[in-house]
């Protein structure tokens, strides 16, 4: 990179703000994911809106790609500075601007991690519900509109996101949404830029929508023999007037590598994990034994519950870091993780479809069954192009029956680079006008490059 | 006036039937809910099917005459109101219930749906569309989307984005798109779906919707919480939401609401009251009674003079009738009226009300106060008459300060009618103009030639 820029750069954010170092422009290379790695130029830390502001104002005045990045815990590449040029990275914009309790609104800067915001709303009986489970970022969570477990209750990122602070293309500095619960007040541009992974804008401050920490839980494990008896307790549960505050599918061969990876020995069949919350854990028990009765008419084989926050940890704590226990259990290997999504009724026709096209790989289903979301993890080498080339059929066909199940090629990972070429098949002409949305947010199309679009 | 081969045109695309010219249909069609005002269109056309729609919109492109979407035309700042003439696309027509889908717990619609009978035909599967504007005999779920309605149960449940999966809408140029899908999660691409939703049919004509649906809860109880001083109601409502109780209703009246409904229709109001709050608990019945039980604690430890449980549904529907009878109360009461549609953070609900006292007093105009509390979104209406001009003024000013207040608490300027015609002045002071440039070019992308509802939303 010219040495006039870094000087530039220098100017903005002083010398600890701007790194051309090696090691670092490898970490800020790769994300979760097999995409291949690419090293940016530089990568840049501004302390505030404005230090980004005059950086994109630099970037835009010398044709410059810029990347943002939060800790590259996404799945599908988005966060790779593709065409090289800035990377730019909020772990200097941590901090919280406000607890306002009385309205449940928190003002963050991008940078902050949604855990350590967690452990400090906690003291104020709140919390901020969408939980990707990685350690992200809510500048991260918000360019992925990323959600999880909860959100089957609470909703995805862009149900608890209220207001945004956005630099645009040119460095001007925009907010768009509003503390206000309800507006019908304009377009909403607040959306737009949820879920655009950096393409439309950078986000650098938001007003969170939070919740009053729940006081009763009430968790069970249910086993079943067959998919089709747990996607069919999902409905039911669904459809019974209970709100479930998370309800995720955990297909025999996780449960096998759970049991393998952390010396458990729990039932390695089709199994579900169900939380509900409540007023207080007395309050819970009649809707402990309505869940119970739906899960025994689908013909459950084994079940586990319990009553409190103690029962809620010691029921869940299986099913946290899946991933990781995955990928220990295969060193060596790279993950291709598929993220559709379909309506309910359509969930165990995919899990049946997927456990098909899968055979022969080493795949693994689970997912969030109350949202219809399903993810697919398969274990692979990507330099072994006659074996990876397997792996990406499966992706495709998984994808193509998704959406032919009236369902989506990405419920809550993204775009990014892996996704892109389903996006013509999904929207149709809306792309058309999604493409025009880009050239009218990024006219230089130096936001981000390289995602999205083919 | 349009040309008469346009006229031969439209009625060809949709039967001589479904075009309306007389001077009696295009009186019918000037004006929403409220007659502020008034514009006739040209001609008044009743599409059945998408392909029509999408035949209409290509042939007032090529010819570029305006086009207003329509539904039940309850809508109550100005945005159905063709005011630049041309064609009325009425969508009362395409009123099909294509699908209740139990499973997925989703319906699939035609826009003109009107939202009572999709509440008796989902009632009858034990399912429910939470977002309830009070307008519900008539608004139809295009109206309902394009202007991201609200109503009582949005407290709890939301407003209509959060219920609406994906639409088929017709663009302005004539292409047929679906946005969004018919899952509960999707990242795919822009959000595409939610600049549609409350842009009050200006960017294209939503044909079709996927609607996201709640199993109707088994039990339901109401109370009614009298108090001395209205901005205590105010904070009544923060403090039972920051204890951890959410109800799917939280309404407030005040005195002059209250006396007005009494003298219509005596119910056993306090007439003596300053404000109430009405909150109803919705879910399985334990849940409800405790819930209740906790209301009761909080609201009586944060200033209530009275609590009184609906002892049956008798009781509670009249709470609520009295409730839905408020908007009467104010307009039958008034030559004009200005219904505001503020919306502030919760915690800032009793400093938005004691503005509009102190407002009251300072410009001597009556300033009543209800609304949907729970969301902070208030309805706050000032009584005036526009044939005098010295009060008119006051009352103008009056309602310039609400506004103000609103926006300088954190809030919005319309929480759930829209910007339509009646909030075009205010919305300059809301969004800064970088963002109100973005949003004039995102319109002119889907609309290049400015035919859909033009007139709205900017001055």
């Amino acid at each position: 990179m010219d040495e006039k820029i870094l000087k530039e750069l220098r100017l903005i954010l002083g010398n600890e703000g701007v790194s051309t170092g090696q090691s670092v422009r490898e970490l800020h290379s790769h994300d979760e994911s097999f995409h291949t790695p690419v090293l940016p130029d530089v990568v840049v830390f501004p302390k505030n809106t404005d230090d980004v502001s005059r950086v994109v104002r630099l970037a835009y005045d010398n044709d410059i790609p810029i990347t943002p990045w939060g800790v590259g815990t996404s799945l599908e590449g988005n966060p790779i500075p593709v065409q090289k040029g800035i990377c730019m990275d909020f772990q200097g914009m941590d901090k919280v601007l406000a607890i306002r309790k009385e309205d449940f609104q928190v003002d963050v800067q991008v940078g902050v991690v949604y855990k350590e915001l967690n452990k400090m709303l906690s003291r104020y009986g709140l919390f901020f519900p969408p939980d990707p489970g990685a350690a992200a970022t809510i500048g991260g969570m918000i360019g992925n509109n990323a959600s999880g477990i909860r959100t089957v209750r609470y909703g995805a990122t862009k149900d608890c996101v209220m207001k945004i602070k956005v630099v645009l293309y040119n460095g001007d500095i925009i907010e768009v949404g509003s503390r206000a619960r309800k507006s019908s007040s304009g377009y909403n541009l607040c959306a737009l830029f949820i879920g655009s992974e950096g393409t439309l804008g950078i986000v650098t401050e938001a007003t969170l929508k939070l919740t009053g920490l729940p006081i009763g839980f009430m968790a069970l494990r249910a086993v079943f023999t067959e998919v089709i008896d747990a996607t069919d307790t999902v409905f039911q549960v669904m459809s019974s007037g209970l709100t479930p505050a998370a309800m995720e599918f955990l297909d025999g061969d996780v449960m096998a590598v759970l049991n393998k990876d952390r010396g458990l020995s729990l039932h390695e069949k089709p199994t579900l994990l169900m939380e509900f919350h409540g007023y207080s854990d007395e309050g819970l028990k009649p809707e402990l034994s309505f869940v119970e009765d739906i899960c025994r008419e689908n013909r459950c084989i084994f079940l586990d519950k319990g009553i409190g926050a103690a029962e809620r940890t010691r029921l869940w704590e299986m099913r946290h870091l899946t991933l990781e226990s995955i990928k220990r259990s295969h060193p060596g290997l790279m993950p291709l993780i598929m993220d559709v999504a379909v309506p309910l009724s359509r969930y165990s026709d995919m899990v049946g479809y997927i456990k098909n096209a899968v055979k022969g790989l080493t795949a693994y289903v689970f997912g969030h069954a109350g949202d219809g979301n399903i993810h697919v993890i398969v274990m692979d080498d990507p330099k072994d192009r006659a074996r990876w080339s397997l792996v990406e059929k499966a992706n495709e066909d998984i994808v193509l029956k998704a959406l032919e199940l009236e369902g989506t090629c990405t419920g809550e990972h993204g775009v990014g680079i892996g996704k892109r070429h389903f996006l013509r098949i999904e929207h149709g002409e809306g792309l058309d006008m999604m493409k025009k949305i880009k050239d009218l947010f990024d006219p230089k199309g130096l936001l981000n490059p390289g995602k999205f679009f083919l | 006036m349009l040309k008469e081969s346009i006229i031969n045109e439209l009625q060809r695309i949709v039967g001589k039937e479904n075009v309306l010219t007389s001077p009696e249909a295009l009186k019918a069609y000037s004006y929403d809910g409220t007659t502020s005002w008034i514009h006739e269109p040209d001609v008044v056309v009743f599409p059945t099917t998408t392909q029509q729609i999408s035949d209409i919109m290509k042939l007032a492109n090529k010819e570029k005459i305006p086009v207003t979407p329509r539904g039940g035309g309850t809508n109550v700042s100005g945005g159905s109101v063709p005011w630049f003439g041309g064609i009325v696309l009425c969508t009362t027509k395409m009123n099909k219930i294509l699908k209740i889908d139990k499973e997925n717990l989703t319906a699939t619609v035609e826009p003109g749906v009107v939202l009572q009978d999709l509440t008796l035909a989902l009632a009858k599967e034990g399912l429910f569309f939470p977002p309830d504007p009070q307008s519900f005999l008539g608004a139809t779920i295009g109206g309902i989307i394009a202007e991201n309605a609200g109503g009582p149960a949005c407290v709890k449940y939301g407003v209509t984005k959060q219920y609406i999966l994906g639409i088929e809408a017709v663009l302005p140029t004539g292409e047929i798109v679906n946005l969004g899908g018919r899952t509960l999660k999707n990242v795919v691409g822009y959000d595409l779906l939610h600049i549609f939703i409350s842009s009050e049919g200006t960017l294209g004509v939503i044909t079709r919707a996927e609607l996201k649906l709640n199993p109707i809860p088994p039990a339901k109880k109401t109370t009614m919480v009298v108090y001395a001083d209205v901005a205590k109601a105010g904070e009544g409502v923060f403090r039972v939401l920051e204890n951890g109780v959410i109800p799917d209703k939280i309404e407030l009246l005040d005195n002059w609401v209250i006396n007005r409904i009494e003298e219509m229709m005596p119910m056993g109001l306090p007439k003596d009251a300053d404000a109430v709050l009405l909150f109803e608990c919705d879910g399985i019945p334990e849940a409800v009674d405790k819930e209740t039980e906790k209301i009761t604690e909080i609201v009586k430890k944060y200033g209530a003079v009275d609590v009184r449980v609906a002892k049956d549904m008798d009781e509670a529907n009249r709470y609520w009738l009295a409730r839905r009878a408020g908007f009467a109360a104010v307009f039958g009461k008034a030559k004009t009226v200005f219904a505001e549609d503020v919306t502030v953070p919760r915690g800032k609900i009793p400093d938005l009300i004691n503005k509009c006292k102190e407002l009251a007093k300072k410009y001597n105009v009556e300033i009543v106060v209800l609304g949907h509390a729970g969301d902070g979104n208030l309805h706050p209406a000032i009584l005036t008459d526009i044939t005098n001009q010295e009060h008119y003024g006051r009352a103008v000013k009056a309602m310039d300060e609400i506004i103000e207040e609103a926006v300088a608490l954190g809030g919005v300027l319309s929480g759930e009618h829209g910007i339509g015609l009646e909030k075009q002045k205010f919305l300059k002071r809301q969004l800064d103009p970088v963002v109100i440039d973005m949003m004039k070019k995102i319109k002119a992308l889907f609309d290049p030639n400015n035919i859909m509802n033009p007139g709205k939303i900017w001055e």
